[in-house]
Formats: C-alpha cells, sequence, structure tokens
C-alpha cells in the first residue's frame, strides 16, 4: 500500500479532496446553493449516460465544447508553430514582431468577439477564432523562444557532414518538438478557459456549450450541474496535459534513461 | 636526447610533397584567423601551413587554449581571415569530413538511438540505408569496440559517447578526418584497444587525419606527425618572430614503442616535441 502511494503521490491528494469535499457537505459546513456532494454530481455525470436524462445531457454540452476549444487550439498550434518558426529562425523577424505579439497578449480574446462576428457571423468560425487568437501569442513566443535556445551543436555536425537540406529541416522540426510541446500544454488550457469564458458570454446559437450550461446551472443554484462541468472541464485539462507530457517524456528520452 | 636528435625529428611544416602523392595530400597553405570583440582584434594563429598525406595522422599538441580547436574548425571548413585549404577527393565534388567534437555528448540526439544518430550523419541515410548499416558496422568492428549501438544517449557514460563518435567519424569513409580529443574519455583498456583500431583504420581507409591530443601515449602510438604548439599566436612561417613557432615533427617511434614498451618521457621524439613546448619531463 505505502509503495503504491510512493509511486503515485497524486492519489493521495485526490482520496483527502473527495473524503474533505464529501465530509464539508455531509456535515453542512457549506450551504448547498454553494457546494454540491460528490454524490450529487456523480448522479448529474450518470444522468448525462442515461438515455431519458436528456435535461442535464452534459455530455452531449462538453463534447460541441471540446470540438470548439480543440478546433481553436489546434489552429493556434499550426499558425503558432509556422510563424514561431520564421520569428526563432530570424533575429531580425523576432525584434521586429516581439512587441505587437506582446500587446496581443495582454488583450483579452473575448474583445475580439464582437469583431470576429461581423466577420464570421453567429456561428462556430467565430468562436473557434476567438480561441486559436487567445492562443496564437503564447504558441509563437513559446516555438521561437524554442529554437533561439536550441542547442545548435547537433545541427552544427550535420552541416559540417554535408547533410541536405530536407534533412536539415526534418531534424530541426523534431529539434524544437519539446519547445512547440511546451507551448501546446500551456496553450490548451488557455484554449479550454477562452472557451468557456466565451461560451458563458454569447450563448452558441445552437445552445449547446459548456460554458452556457454553467452560468445556467449557477444563475438557477443547480449546483451539481455546475460543479460537473467544472469536473469536465478539469478532465479535459488533465487528459491533455498528460498526454502531451507522454509525448514529451518520450522525445527526451527520460522513458529509456529512467529504465 | 641530443640536438642532432631534434634535428632528425623535426621536419619543415609544410615538407614539398609531389606528383601523385601531391593530389593524396590534404594541404593547408598560409591560412590566418582572428576574432574580433569589443576591446579589438585578435589573433589564432597567423600563417600556418600543415600538410597530412593520406593514410598519416597529425597531432595537434600544446597547452590548454592556443587555439587548436580553432585550428580543427577552421581545417574542417569553417571560415579563415585568409590562405588556401585543399582536401583530397574520393570521388564528390567536395572533400567528406568526419569531425568528432571536443563536446562530442552535445553532439548526439537525445531522442535517437546511437545507431540512429550515426545514420543521420551519413551519406544518402535514406537512399543508401542498408549500406550506411554496413559501413558502421565496418567501423566499429574496425575500432575494436563492443557497443550497444540500440541505446539512446541518456543510457550512455561519456566514454560510450565517445566511443560512438569515432564510429560515426569513421563510417562516414572521409577524405579528412578531424578528431579534438579523440580517446580523452575512454577507460585504459577500451583506449589501448580503439587507438591500434584507430590508426589501423587511418591507413586502411587512406583517410588525412588530424587530431588534438593531449596524451604522450596517445600521440607515440597513433600520430604520424606532430604539430608542437607552444603559445598564442602561433605560425608556422620561421619569418614571424613576434608569433609563437610551432613546429612540425615526424614520429619515427610509433612502431618501435610499440615494441619496446618505454616511456614517454625516454623517447627521443617526446623529448624534441616537449622541448619545443619548453615543458620538462621527468
Amino acid at each position: 500500500m505505502m509503495r503504491f502511494l510512493r509511486s503515485h503521490p497524486y492519489a493521495v491528494t485526490t482520496i483527502v479532496l473527495l473524503a474533505g469535499w464529501y465530509l464539508i457537505t455531509r456535515g453542512g459546513l457549506v450551504g448547498k446553493s454553494l457546494l454540491a456532494s460528490p454524490s450529487e454530481v456523480v448522479a448529474v455525470l450518470a444522468d448525462g449516460f442515461h438515455p431519458t436524462g436528456q435535461a442535464k445531457a452534459v455530455y452531449h454540452h462538453a463534447w460541441d465544447t471540446a470540438c470548439r476549444g480543440l478546433a481553436g487550439w489546434g489552429i493556434a498550434l499550426g499558425l503558432g508553430s509556422l510563424a514561431g518558426l520564421v520569428m526563432g529562425m530570424s533575429s531580425i523577424i523576432y525584434r521586429a514582431c516581439e512587441p505587437l505579439v506582446e500587446f496581443a497578449r495582454a488583450i483579452p480574446p473575448i474583445m475580439a468577439f464582437p469583431l470576429l462576428l461581423v466577420a464570421c457571423d453567429f456561428g462556430p468560425a467565430s468562436y473557434v477564432w476567438t480561441i486559436a487568437i487567445g492562443c496564437l501569442p503564447i504558441m509563437l513566443l513559446s516555438v521561437s523562444r524554442g529554437i533561439q535556445h536550441m542547442d545548435h551543436a547537433r545541427l552544427d555536425l550535420l552541416d559540417m557532414h554535408g547533410a541536405s537540406r530536407p534533412l536539415r529541416i526534418a531534424i530541426s522540426v523534431i529539434e524544437i518538438l519539446p519547445a512547440t510541446l511546451f507551448g501546446a500544454r500551456l496553450t490548451f488550457s488557455i484554449s479550454l478557459i477562452v472557451t468557456v469564458v466565451t461560451e458563458m458570454v454569447f450563448t452558441p446559437r445552437s445552445g449547446f456549450a459548456l460554458g452556457a450550461l454553467a452560468k445556467d446551472a449557477q444563475i438557477s443554484f443547480d449546483t451539481p450541474t455546475f460543479y460537473a462541468c467544472i469536473l469536465i472541464l478539469g478532465s479535459y485539462g488533465y487528459a491533455a496535459n498528460a498526454l502531451i507530457r507522454h509525448c514529451e517524456w518520450r522525445l527526451s528520452g527520460e522513458a529509456r534513461r529512467a529504465s | 636526447m641530443t640536438s642532432h636528435q631534434d634535428a632528425q625529428a623535426q621536419i619543415p611544416a609544410t615538407a614539398p610533397v609531389d606528383g601523385p602523392a601531391a593530389a593524396q595530400t590534404f594541404r593547408a597553405t598560409g591560412i590566418s584567423f582572428s576574432y574580433a570583440t569589443g576591446a579589438g582584434t585578435f589573433a589564432v594563429f597567423r600563417d600556418v601551413s600543415l600538410a597530412v598525406p593520406r593514410g598519416k595522422t597529425l597531432a595537434l599538441f600544446g597547452p590548454n587554449g592556443t587555439g587548436k580547436s580553432t585550428l580543427m574548425r577552421c581545417l574542417a571548413g569553417a571560415r579563415v581571415d585568409s590562405g588556401r585549404i585543399e582536401a583530397p577527393l574520393i570521388g564528390s565534388s567536395r572533400p567528406r569530413i568526419g569531425y568528432i567534437p571536443q563536446n562530442y555528448v552535445r553532439s548526439f540526439f537525445p531522442w535517437a538511438t546511437l545507431e540512429t544518430n550515426i545514420l543521420i550523419n551519413l551519406p544518402d541515410p535514406v537512399a543508401g540505408w542498408r549500406a550506411n548499416k554496413a559501413a558502421i558496422r565496418d567501423a566499429h568492428d574496425a575500432l575494436r569496440l563492443d557497443l550497444d549501438l540500440h541505446r539512446r544517449p541518456g543510457q550512455c557514460s561519456g566514454g560510450m559517447l565517445q566511443q560512438a563518435a569515432l564510429i560515426r567519424a569513421l563510417a562516414r569513409r572521409p577524405d579528412l578526418l578531424i578528431a579534438d580529443e579523440p580517446f580523452s574519455a575512454l577507460d585504459f583498456d577500451v583506449a589501448s584497444r580503439v587507438r591500434d583500431g584507430f590508426s589501423q583504420a587511418i591507413r586502411d581507409f587512406k583517410i588525412c587525419a588530424v587530431a588534438t591530443l593531449h596524451d604522450l601515449q596517445d600521440i607515440i602510438e597513433v600520430c604520424d606527425l606532430v604539430l608542437a604548439i607552444p603559445g598564442r599566436p602561433y605560425t608556422t612561417n620561421p619569418t614571424l618572430a613576434s608569433h609563437a613557432q610551432a613546429r612540425l615533427f615526424e614520429n619515427p617511434e610509433r612502431k618501435r614503442r610499440s615494441q619496446h614498451g618505454d616511456g614517454p618521457g625516454e623517447s627521443p621524439f617526446i623529448r624534441a616535441v616537449s622541448k619545443a613546448l619548453g615543458v620538462e619531463l621527468p
């Protein structure tokens, strides 16, 4: 048992948190309108699997939110990596663009939403581009700084050995993957935040959105649904972080080093 | 050690090589290198000339900070202020270079196995995959190594990585091999085997080799020529009196040393080189 806890310390924090949550709600230390009990939240999540649990079909909302978030995040990942590559390879372009990127980073992406409504109408595109705009500066800076701080000794050796241009580009792309994955990890949580905030402020036409569901649940004191939304969002963030971390781990050779 | 023996060991830096042998010689003529800082321009070497025939190894020997690695990088194709470098060719339009950097640990991609790291650095890594695998095996065997090339760099010691760096350079079948302290991390047993294998491979593959070495044992057993560099800025041009005079020596002791096993200090050749550097040997 102790060995398991030592190798999985997060299990302890999870168990302590759940036990504390249960005891607080069970003992009535916090009102039901503020904090739902774990069993109530589980009931909401289980109801989502039930064919007649349509009223609280949180998973439908969760799916639509995930699609919007992933689409925006994917665009930011692609565009940010390409633009970061260009910025990182030329110090002149980097110095020319960095102030603009830092300026854009300070602007909440939701402020761009009305403009995007004009450009894309009240459709999914405006949400997706809002998320992409929110993630783009971080992705761009991560990749460009990753390139600047890359260890050039290995690539210099390739040059000295007369490596072809396509091979050099392919190797450079692999070499900047750690910086790209780091940026991806940072921006995934940002994409979730932007998605939910945008959905809370501007409910999509389809009506299915985790942010909108959470807002409605909060207004109507439906705390179990509200906390179910929080749990789903947290799970998204945890799963994506674990997946990207695993990729980073494999890439750096840590997996074999540890064995 | 007599002055007569000194004179026998020392040879002109650009000993004339004529006829077909000239085309088989790596030659640097009058090369100079300096670098600029905020405080001014600093010369590392000026008017350095040297020639290395195919199948021979030239050692650069001298104290730290004299610019041996800089000279190596210049010989490998980095920018020089002036001078000319001519390399023999196997058949391609550019000389094929094999380079063993001083900081070999940083020269490996951590995400790939040692074998993949070597394959990436070979000509035609995709099309010539099968031939390259055979070249790696040949280089591995020529160096008399027993290295597991399926490990990742993170799983290897410094010595193992240095062995892999040696294989990587030799597997390229280079026209010119530049090795910056190639045996510095090897243990005694491996080093003695690798030294033998290395000098044999240089002869068999007819490579022009230039190596920076700090160990007299390495020099005696591996090198045919030694450029003794006493200070900085240095030159091989005797008319530049203001510069430290780098002098070229032939190593007639290599075969004899391997047969008799004398200590480095007893070798007239080593005594001559040490005297040129102003170093007292026990």
